[in-house]
């Protein structure tokens, strides 16, 4: 009999990488690695991380598995990217966990959350925001909304820029960004800050930055997570009256004016207790330390988790229009059968084209992979991790796997 | 325990081929249902075939587990869905391809945005004239809404009792759908 695998909680971030592990103290992060000190490489940073775990915190163990968190609006190509890095790494099994998710689990788990919250996940250069229903046991995801291009650096970008027209002089390349960073966070505790930035000519331009021409140059960017946060609250059925907590994560949620505007957003005071940064790794090593114990009923520990899809999946139909077959807020796993021929003309290509809708905006959906389409039916199906499989279903009602073609 | 467990040994049991949506969820094949008691029925269910409870043994049970999973949710997102129960209802007499398939069916996020504001505005108007506003709101709908919820009320009792011929059921849905439409503009 194969010993059973120790499971760990990874979270790679775009500012930097986090194995945790949980014990008899609850989780606790056991290796923490900076962006800058990570190699490159999907597989090579699970590979460093993991090996630390192994050397100090595991030594000896046989097996080792993972749970890893993922942007909620990770598409399909991202999650088989990152299962495949995974598995090179040696990591077996490996589940996925949406971030918004995970750090709903570390709250319910470590804070005694409970009822309707909203977690708003604000990375470099990810947003997700989710409504996660959380009772005694469960984690349900009721409804996830989000914006592929927005993030904590495009705040970062405009502020630059603001800093740069104000310069008379161009400023060294590459200072500008790190400089608009560290004063964004800097005014957290004060209404101005002096802002030096090094210029081309060697010469140092000294600049103010206050509080409130900072909320006026981020507004712009602010504004566009209203939408999808006022959508999710939507799909799930609920106004932001109804949320007993709202939840902040992420290294873009720590400056203090894009907490107030999130908390003025939703009507509450954002939730502080666990670190923006740390609490996804932390609820992945919650989760990870759950699926070690494995089918055991009316444990401590036996709490549900149920992500949710972020995205509606489409296809492609001969006239160009895309055809739901999954909504957004779908249960994971989910699946959805389609007829090819109600979607292909007759004498054309024989493809299935899978498409993600980001929003409702159509000139923004992307074809994510094409399928061969041999058979009348096609059947796709998204797993708990959140990654697609399409399958041709056979005139005897059997299945098999599409032959993905791009 | 649900029938997708065997009683004896805990062990997961493969999808039951010829049980639809409302035996999965063991639900009465109804058009009313309470959506929030399914949604806790489905995870109640749920949680005893999850795939992540059997993740570490793997093999023939984590597949089981998945296709139980996977059967619970498609089931609840079928009930769920309108015009997808009503597929399911008709399934049961043998004829649901009457009804087409109809891929985002769901009433579109902006839809219900109006209607959500609709409300909210009626609750949350103030001030001395905040009285005549919200009755002009109130009438203006309260018609409308009566018509559209007598409809769907009619529209149960003849998909419970089955006594409609379905030809004459189908115009009816397609009228209420011409009217919600009408509702949107």
């Amino acid at each position: 009999m194969t010993e059973r695998a120790q499971m760990v909680g990874l979270d790679l971030g775009t500012s930097g990488g986090r194995a945790s592990m949980s014990g008899l103290d609850g989780p606790q992060i056991v290796v923490e690695r900076a962006a800058s000190e990570a190699p490159r490489g999907a597989a090579a940073r699970i590979r460093d991380l993991v090996s630390v775990v192994q050397r100090d915190w595991l030594p000896g163990t046989p097996r080792l598995g993972a749970v890893m968190a993922v942007p909620a609006h990770a598409d399909f190509t991202a999650r088989a990217a990152l299962l495949d890095a995974t598995r090179v790494a040696g990591l077996a099994p490996a589940r996925l966990v949406n971030a918004p998710t995970a750090a709903a689990l570390a709250y319910a788990r470590l804070q005694g959350v409970r009822g309707p919250i909203a977690v708003f996940a604000f990375g470099a250069e990810t947003f997700d925001v989710s409504v996660v229903a959380i009772e005694a046991g469960l984690v349900e995801v009721l409804a996830a909304a989000g914006d592929v291009d927005l993030g904590g650096g495009g705040l970062d970008r405009a502020v630059a820029q603001a800093l740069e027209g104000e310069c008379t002089a161009p400023p060294e390349p590459g200072a500008l960004l790190r400089i608009a960073a560290n004063a964004r966070l800097a005014l957290g505790a004060r209404f101005d800050v002096p802002v030096a930035v090094p210029l081309v000519d060697g010469r140092i331009e000294n600049l103010r930055l206050t509080r409130d021409r900072l909320e006026a140059i981020a507004a712009p960017v602010l504004a566009r997570v209203e939408g999808p946060c006022r959508e999710a609250l939507i799909e799930a059925g609920l106004r932001a009256k109804d949320l007993t907590g709202l939840v902040l994560v992420g290294g873009g949620t720590q400056p203090q004016h894009v907490r107030r505007h999130v908390g003025r957003l939703f009507g509450i005071t954002p939730s502080g207790t666990l670190h923006p940064e740390r609490v996804v790794a932390l609820g992945c090593a919650l989760h990870a330390a759950r699926l070690e114990v494995g089918n055991v009923c009316g444990a401590s520990d036996d709490w549900l988790v149920l992500d949710a899809l972020a995205a509606p999946l489409s296809v492609l139909a001969a006239d160009g229009e895309p055809r739901q077959l999954l909504p957004r807020g779908a249960r994971l796993p989910a699946s959805a059968e389609v007829r090819v021929d109600e979607l292909l003309d007759a004498g054309g290509r024989r493809e299935l084209h899978v498409v993600a809708a980001s929003g409702r905006r159509a000139e923004r959906d992307r074809t994510l992979a094409r399928w061969a389409a041999e058979s009348a039916r096609l059947r796709c199906i998204v797993d708990e991790d959140g990654a697609l499989a399409v399958h041709c279903v056979l005139p005897d009602g059997r299945a098999r796997l599409a032959e993905r073609i791009a | 325990m649900p029938a997708s467990v065997c009683t004896a040994c805990g062990a997961v049991q493969d999808v039951d081929p010829r049980a639809d949506a409302f035996a999965l969820l063991g639900v009465e094949p109804l058009w009313c249902l309470d959506l929030d008691r399914l949604r806790a029925e489905c995870a109640a269910r749920v949680r005893a075939v999850h795939p992540d409870r059997f993740l570490a043994a793997g093999g023939e049970p984590l597949r089981r587990a998945r296709a139980q999973t996977l059967a619970l949710n498609d089931a609840l997102r079928t009930l769920t869905w309108p015009r997808e129960r009503l597929r399911a209802l008709l399934a049961r007499r043998g004829c649901a391809e009457r009804v087409p398939e109809a891929h985002a069916a769901r009433p579109d996020v902006e839809f219900r945005l109006i209607l959500r504001e609709l409300s909210a505005g009626l609750v949350e108007l103030d001030g001395p004239d905040a009285h005549v506003e919200r009755a002009r709101i109130q009438r203006e709908t309260r018609g409308l809404q009566e018509a559209l919820m007598n409809e769907a009320a009619a529209l149960a009792v003849d998909l419970t009792a089955s006594l409609t011929p379905i030809p004459a059921l189908l115009e009816r849905v397609a009228a209420l759908d011409a009217e919600l439409l009408e509702v949107r503009r």
